[in-house]
């Protein structure tokens, strides 16, 4: 009986942490991108200067 | 009959096209090989994330992970609690991960060429590019069979169709390299994760959690819900995917990629350990899907799939076709793509880099301009892809999926995890040693593939399939590359060979 709680809390667990960090990682990672972006373009910028 | 309508391939399209929109687009941000390959190392945490999940979800890891459920019940999820304690001990205490950042390498074979020179480099390469090839050659088979069953096509498209996909995916790959797969990771995991979801709701409130624990306990006894006391599994089967998967988390190259291409080695222990319980969802999940369909599924489908390895995987599709209604179909498929091309894109550079990096770094040696690098590597993900078609859409798979993914993964992860741990921690370790351990271990699991296809041969077959099994057999592979890194570094030291130069050895 312990294995069916056991397993029934992990799966509980996954949905709700999955649907957490869906919607943390959307708004945060897109945030990230928007830095990677312009942290790229300064590089390529930089490498064109040289 | 499959419910999938207009509306479902409408929505399936906007995906598509807005995926490769947007990979395409990124590669304006491409004019350097590091760029193309780590993205000039300036990813953060919260893409790290995004991009490691999406990429390590492909539709074969949710056909493989279904296919666990089914046949094993919750204890087919055991590989994932496995890895999830594997990425959360490395993401805490930075084992491996750390020194190979540290080190500012693109692969982890050139971590190897400080300690253990070029031609351990070279090696270590082969073997990887050997190993991740074959894995990676099933996904576009697997992928296509989950599209034709859920969907209901014409079993005759399925090569047409899959062409047509990995033509996308190594377009966007191609042009913009790590920039475009991060973009296109990003978008592919928030609706892979909005189909997982859905489809997982849908599943507990439609089958219900008792009447899967019921068919569970049915189909599988008390060995559903435990490993250890499984007919089929037992203590070997937790042993070995324990070590696969710490194994896998410091050298898989799709893996440590995200690590080595993060702004410093704390972010990248950071995404290990924000993406540590992602790995348990990676097999549950599906798992569940998986035991759905063994509870609702018709009892003599079931008893007819259960007995029959290569239609277990079938089982899956086959409950979703019925099971889904119009709109939330066109979701899943849109999901399952975006699971499928970031897998792929991420597979062919991971391998590509490999390639590029290591086994091409005698001729290249570091001197090629930044244009003719970056030709190269294109060219390099265009072979790939070109391999993927031929191997993967006429290899015949007729065994487990993950078996076959564990086996051909251990070619290179045995000897890979040995020589990394040895190259971290062990200072007496040398290229004897190392060379030794590559052997060895790719010896061990590329015998094991063979003895498998030999049914001619019944002494050999079923010494190493039954007698032996697969999950020993692959314990058996990580001790004797441990033990040939150990050997031969030793032989090495007692011979008085320690001082020679790396060019005269091996």
């Amino acid at each position: 009986m312990f294995e069916h709680w056991f397993w029934l809390s992990v799966s509980v667990a996954c949905v709700i942490w999955y649907m957490t960090v869906t919607i943390f990682v959307a708004i945060k990672g897109f945030s990230d991108i928007k830095s990677m972006f312009t942290k790229l373009s300064r590089q390529k910028d930089e490498s064109e200067n040289i | 009959m499959s419910n999938f309508s207009i509306l479902d391939g409408s929505i399936v399209g906007i995906y598509l096209i807005g995926c490769m929109v947007a990979g395409i687009m990124a590669r304006r941000y491409v004019s350097r090989v590091d760029q193309f390959l780590v993205a000039g190392r300036e990813m953060n945490l919260y893409l790290g994330i995004a991009s490691l999940a999406a990429t390590e979800f492909g539709i074969a890891t949710c056909m493989y992970s279904a296919e666990l459920g089914f046949k094993y019940g919750f204890s087919g999820a055991t590989p994932g609690v496995m890895m999830c304690l594997s990425m959360l001990f490395v993401g805490y205490t930075g084992f491996c991960i750390k020194p190979l950042r540290d080190a500012g390498v693109i692969t982890v074979p050139e971590f190897f060429q400080t300690q253990f020179g070029s031609k351990v480099r070279w090696m270590s390469g082969l073997v990887i590019v050997l190993g991740g090839l074959l894995n990676m050659g099933v996904f576009l088979r697997v992928g296509g069979e989950f599209l034709i069953a859920v969907c209901g096509f014409n079993p005759d498209h399925l090569e047409i169709m899959m062409t047509v996909l990995l033509l996308g995916v190594a377009a966007y790959t191609i042009l913009g390299g790590m920039v475009s797969i991060l973009i296109t990771d990003y978008l592919q995991f928030i609706v892979m994760s909005i189909g997982l979801i859905a489809v997982t709701i849908l599943v507990f409130c439609n089958v219900g959690w008792n009447n899967m624990v019921s068919a569970i306990e049915t189909r599988h006894g008390p060995g559903g819900f435990n490993p250890f006391i499984h007919d089929e599994l037992g203590w070997q089967y937790v042993v070995f995917y324990g070590t696969l998967a710490t194994s896998g988390v410091i050298t898989w190259q799709t893996i440590v990629q995200r690590v080595l291409a993060a702004k410093d080695s704390k972010t990248g222990q950071a995404i290990y350990r924000g993406t540590s319980f992602f790995f348990v969802c990676r097999y549950l999940i599906p798992g569940l899907w998986g035991i759905a369909a063994l509870a609702a599924l018709d009892s003599e489908l079931v008893s007819q799939l259960l007995v029959d390895p290569t239609n277990a995987r079938l089982a899956m599709p086959t409950f979703l076709r019925d099971f889904l209604p119009v709109g939330m179909m066109g979701i899943v498929i849109a999901a399952m793509l975006a699971a499928d091309m970031s897998s792929d894109s991420a597979y062919m550079l991971s391998w590509g880099s490999v390639i590029y990096n290591d086994i091409l770094a005698p001729f290249h040696k570091n001197k090629w301009s930044q244009k003719r690098g970056l030709l190269w590597n294109r060219m390099i993900v265009a072979s790939i892809g070109v391999f993927l078609l031929l191997y993967g859409l006429w290899y015949p798979l007729k065994d487990n999926i993950m078996d076959y993914l564990a086996i051909t993964g251990s070619i290179y992860l045995s000897s890979m995890s040995v020589l990394l741990i040895a190259g971290c921690y062990w200072r007496r370790s040398n290229n004897w040693g190392a060379a030794a351990a590559i052997c060895v271990g790719a010896i061990m699991p590329v015998s094991y593939l063979v003895a498998d296809v030999l049914t001619q041969f019944e002494t050999v077959n079923q010494f190493a399939t039954r007698d032996i099994g697969l999950y020993l057999w692959g314990i058996l592979t990580y001790i004797a590359a441990a033990a040939a890194m150990v050997i031969g570094s030793l032989l090495k030291i007692s011979l008085g060979f320690e001082n020679e130069s790396e060019a005269s050895d091996v």
